[in-house]
């Protein structure tokens, strides 16, 4: 039982960082339908900053990851501007991949910049810190992740409902020509949610880092970010309560599955692939995802 | 006019169409009578293209029937449609901007030929053959149309007009009994509509081909179509001759109804 | 994007082979042979290895075209295909085993575990793609992502064939009788390398798969897929079977890749689990995007420049000296290269190399026939449509050409 709860809360909290990466692809593909296939990464280059600003320059927890936050933010925002204004009307195989050439250029920039000697991985708590309630041990950083993503759903739920620009995004989301025909400028909708993803980005990143309880900073964060996509698929691409929702599913299948594969009939690792069949059962009853919604064809 | 006695060629019985409650038809029927020219007209959004919808079978109605030739259409899939002796041109062009028109062309061939990946892959032979003779067939049809000097252009390079026509080659490539022409003229000047109107009598006179039109030009429709069934939210309001239909109070309405709404929505 | 079929070719023989038909592709296929013949036999053993794997990766990345460039499937499963056929080779052609922890092989000849690692990989194929297909867009491309994810649970769990985390090394030859194309040989009283050897077979597989898919990509099935690429409903509408189209560019795509994996493994003399990876999937993507999507040629000059290169630059340590003290590796160089022309071509060239290609050749041929004084091409098209056999089809009976004129 002790083991179930430990599982439950590790999973909660794994969730709790998962939900925020889905939050990410979410809110791009929401406002522009694209698929940030380089999501992953931005956590990666994110965490690497805050990592390095932490490490290297010795900067607090919190300057560092303003400044991670700064710089995905503009790396969204300039990717958003040079390279997918230019796209519009493209079809959405061709937006796939661009933005996979975005991941293999991120991705091997922070390679190249680590190389062989890594930074530690930045965390606002000791990564063995913990309250220990009747043998259950409440990781301090798996905490402040449950807390933090709690508090960012609050907050963008505030944003969306009730500022100008977040009522702008959903018009957008909604039915973009209406929308440019009530007088908002798409291309600053588009701006906000590439910025608000990059943001997100580094706060999932460094807390997904500190969750794996790893001291060294690790350049596959971005390739164990990719299980945010069943989390989304789960939850339906368009719906944000569906990516928080299908963050925390995935999350604690993970942690479960991790937790008692021990017992060894299904092999090494097999939680690496629980997300992904669940994903796939649910694709088989559900094509859309639990909340996602179906298109009319139009010809 | 028409005899009682003739089988129509195409049977729409209630057909009701709904989309998240929306209901789009709402218990449409008519017959269609082997070589007529049939069309279909209403204001915007009265249904007009979603029963081409369900025609094709694109949309699933809740409820109703359609025969064809004594066939039931609702069990058929939507590509084995053209199989079936129904071939269908596109409102919206642009679907295939890269493709050049000969190929386009082709394409309306598909249901008429074998060759797999196997045999097209191995080319030499059977493949070959077929290629050959439908690229001959295609060809002819092209020029029938006057669209020879386009043959290897893409699709999206060509005038609007001329992309028109060379969907309705591709509509006729597959030899079809009957033809669903959505929109044919919308977007045309005068006299690339009148060269198409041209062209569906001749089509009918000359090919014995079945039509039914989707329009929203009633000068073009009243010209040239032998009945006509207007459609308003969903439902038949009148259905007859052009004559008849034109001088249906409940037509009037509708049409003037939908010219307020243009003011106000500017076109 | 689309090929344009060859339309009324002057050579049939040559348009039947897949040839090239305009005398200038025709001189630089020739250059092609000779460059190829000159580094095969003056080149070296590096630079012949380097050939064998681009070949091998060539026809995968001809799999993937297959079904992303033809069909507009997105994938991000090749690598799992590639894995599947690499230990299906394995299984099947590797040494019976020693010791009792050794994986298990058949020992069975080249000619049963080539074509069978490409069926298996098909057969596969066939029964994930029914369920798979179903999807469109962004969630085929997950779902075949989740393939590479669990194809590398299987391979580091299924130990009896793949050899667990730390791979296979046991592989299979392709042998004829005593010429074993995995060892030094003489052949003709010359004395070949082993990549030399592996060469052989190699090139005209190469060109026996290619030939199939332009031969496939002019004709019904690849009309098809490039319909179903560029509109679903409307390719549906006009008559062609959703389905039958995906599932056939599906299953070829698995055949090729599993191929491509048994050539691989073959070659290499080694298959670990790592090797089947994400990377691999997205690396195939990139070489088909840069070389050209849709593409015959591209596929190959994608592949040559995706996983050439970089090998090239290692092998004959081509890095300046600082730049591998600095600890950037040729893979890392080649990857933000190919990176940032993944996205540059689908900005300003969506059709690769081979789109680039075709652009620059028009380009000369307008300053030609500008030259020339502007000469029309429809003389000859007009020529071969009446030298057809004319089967008597309905249309026969009309003549719209009255009112029907082409508006100029």
């Amino acid at each position: 039982m002790t083991l179930f709860i430990q599982l439950m809360f590790s999973g909660l909290a794994l969730g709790s960082d998962y939900a925020l990466i889905a939050l990410g692809f979410t809110i791009i593909f929401k406002a522009s339908e694209v698929i940030n296939f380089a999501q992953g990464e931005f956590l990666l280059v994110g965490t690497f900053v805050v990592s390095t600003a932490m490490f290297s320059w010795r900067l607090g927890f919190f300057p560092a990851v303003l400044l991670g936050m700064g710089v995905t933010v503009l790396i969204g925002v300039i990717f958003e501007r040079v390279v997918l204004r230019r796209m519009i009307g493209r079809p959405p195989f061709t937006i796939i991949m661009v933005t996979i050439g975005l991941d293999v250029l991120l991705l091997t920039a922070v390679t190249i910049l680590v190389g062989s000697n890594s930074p530690g991985a930045p965390a606002p708590f000791d990564i063995v810190s913990a309250i220990t309630v009747g043998g259950v041990k409440f990781g301090l950083n798996a905490l402040a992740s449950i807390v933090i993503t709690i508090l960012i759903c609050v907050a963008l739920y505030a944003f969306l409902r009730y500022t100008r620009y977040g009522l702008a995004m959903r018009a957008t989301a909604i039915d973009q020509e209406a929308a440019r025909a009530m007088g908002i400028r798409i291309s600053t909708v588009y701006a906000l949610a590439w910025g608000i993803s990059g943001a997100i980005a580094t706060i999932g990143g460094v807390f997904l880092a500190a969750g794996a309880g790893n001291p060294v900073f690790d350049v596959g964060l971005g390739q164990g970010a990719l299980v945010a996509f069943p989390a989304i698929i789960l939850g339906g691409l368009d719906s944000i309560p569906g990516a928080v929702v299908g963050g925390v599913v995935i999350g604690l299948v993970y942690v479960l599955t991790q937790g008692y594969e021990a017992s060894g009939f299904l092999g090494v690792n097999f939680h690496t692939i629980s997300p992904y069949l669940v994903m796939i059962l649910v694709l088989l009853i559900r094509p859309y995802g639990l909340f996602g919604t179906r298109k009319v064809e139009r010809i | 006019m028409t005899s009682v006695a003739q089988t129509p060629l195409l049977a729409v019985r209630d057909i009701t169409v709904r989309f998240a409650g929306l209901t789009a038809l709402s218990e449409v029927s008519f017959d269609v009578l082997p070589g007529e020219l049939f069309a279909i007209i209403g204001p915007n959004g009265a249904g007009k293209t979603s029963l081409f919808n369900v025609l094709s079978r694109v949309y699933r109605p809740v409820a109703g029937q359609v025969t064809f030739e004594g066939r039931d259409l609702l069990r058929l899939r939507t590509d084995q449609i053209v199989g079936a002796g129904i071939a269908r041109t596109f409102q919206n062009l642009g679907q295939f901007p890269y493709t050049p028109v000969l190929d386009y062309l082709l394409l309306g061939r598909h249901s008429r030929m074998r060759s797999g990946i196997m045999r097209g892959g191995v080319y030499v032979g059977l493949a070959a053959a077929e290629e050959r003779e439908n690229r001959a067939y295609c060809l002819r049809l092209l020029a029938l149309l006057g669209l020879e000097p386009y043959r290897d252009r893409p699709l999206g390079s060509l005038p609007f007009g001329l992309q028109k026509r060379a969907d309705l080659a591709r509509a006729l490539a597959t030899q079809p009994r009957l033809l669903l022409l959505d929109e044919p003229v919308a977007g045309m000047g005068l006299e690339e509509s009148q060269d198409l109107a041209a062209i569906m009598l001749d089509v009918r006179e000359q090919l014995g081909i079945t039509q039914i039109l989707v329009e929203h030009d009633m000068a073009m429709v009243m010209g040239i179509a032998d009945r006509v069934l207007v459609l308003d939210f969903g439902r038949v309001i009148a259905q007859g001759t052009p004559a008849e239909t034109q001088a249906d109070p409940s037509v009037i309405r509708a049409y003037l109804g939908e010219e307020q709404v243009d003011a106000n929505t500017g076109g | 994007m689309s090929a344009p079929g060859p339309v009324g070719s002057s050579a049939p023989v040559a348009a039947l082979l897949g040839l090239p038909r305009s005398s200038r592709s025709r001189a630089l296929a020739l250059v092609g042979a000779i460059l190829l013949a000159l580094i095969f036999l003056f080149g070296g053993d590096g630079w012949v290895s380097i050939l064998d794997f681009t070949m091998v990766a060539a026809i995968a990345a001809l799999g993937l075209n297959v079904l992303s460039g033809y069909a507009g499937q997105i994938s991000l499963g090749i690598a799992f295909f590639m894995g599947i056929g690499a230990y299906t080779a394995a299984w099947l052609g590797g040494s019976p085993p020693q010791l009792p922890g050794d994986p298990a092989g058949l020992g069975l000849s080249f000619v049963i575990w080539l074509p069978a690692s490409g069926i298996v990989a098909a057969f596969i194929g066939a029964l994930i793609g029914p369920t798979a297909l179903r999807l469109k867009g962004f969630y085929l491309g997950i779902v075949t992502l989740a393939l590479v994810f669990i194809g590398q649970y299987l391979f580091i769990n299924l130990r009896v064939i793949t050899g667990g985390q730390q791979g296979r090394f046991n592989f299979p030859a392709p042998t004829i009788g005593d010429f074993s194309f995995a060892s030094p040989n003489p052949i003709f009283g010359v004395q070949l390398t082993t990549n030399q050897c592996f060469f052989l077979p190699l090139l005209p597989l190469l060109a026996l798969v290619a030939v199939f898919i332009a031969n496939i990509a002019r004709s019904r099935p690849g009309r098809a897929w490039q319909a179903v690429r560029d509109n679903e409903t409307a390719a549906a509408i006009m008559g062609i079977n959703l389905f039958e189209a995906k599932i056939g560019a599906f299953v070829l795509s698995s055949f090729l890749a599993g191929t491509a994996g048994a050539l691989d493994a073959s070659l290499s003399g080694i298959a670990t689990p790592g090797t089947w990876s994400l990377l691999l999937s997205i690396q195939f993507i990139a070489a088909i995007l840069i070389g050209g999507v849709a593409s015959v040629w591209g596929s190959i000059l994608g592949a040559a420049f995706v996983f050439a290169i970089p090998t090239a630059l290692n092998t004959f340590s081509l890095l300046p000296q600082n730049a591998s003290s600095t600890g950037i590796s040729s893979g890392d160089l080649s990857a933000i290269f190919y990176g940032l022309l993944i996205i540059v071509f689908l900005l300003f060239e969506p059709a690769g190399i081979i789109g680039l290609a075709r652009r620059i050749r028009t380009a000369n041929q307008r300053i030609e026939t500008r030259r020339k004084g502007g000469e029309t091409t429809t003389a000859t098209t007009t020529a071969v449509a009446s030298s057809e056999r004319e089967p008597q089809l309905d249309v026969e009976r009309m003549d719209l050409t009255r009112r029907a004129d082409a508006p100029q």
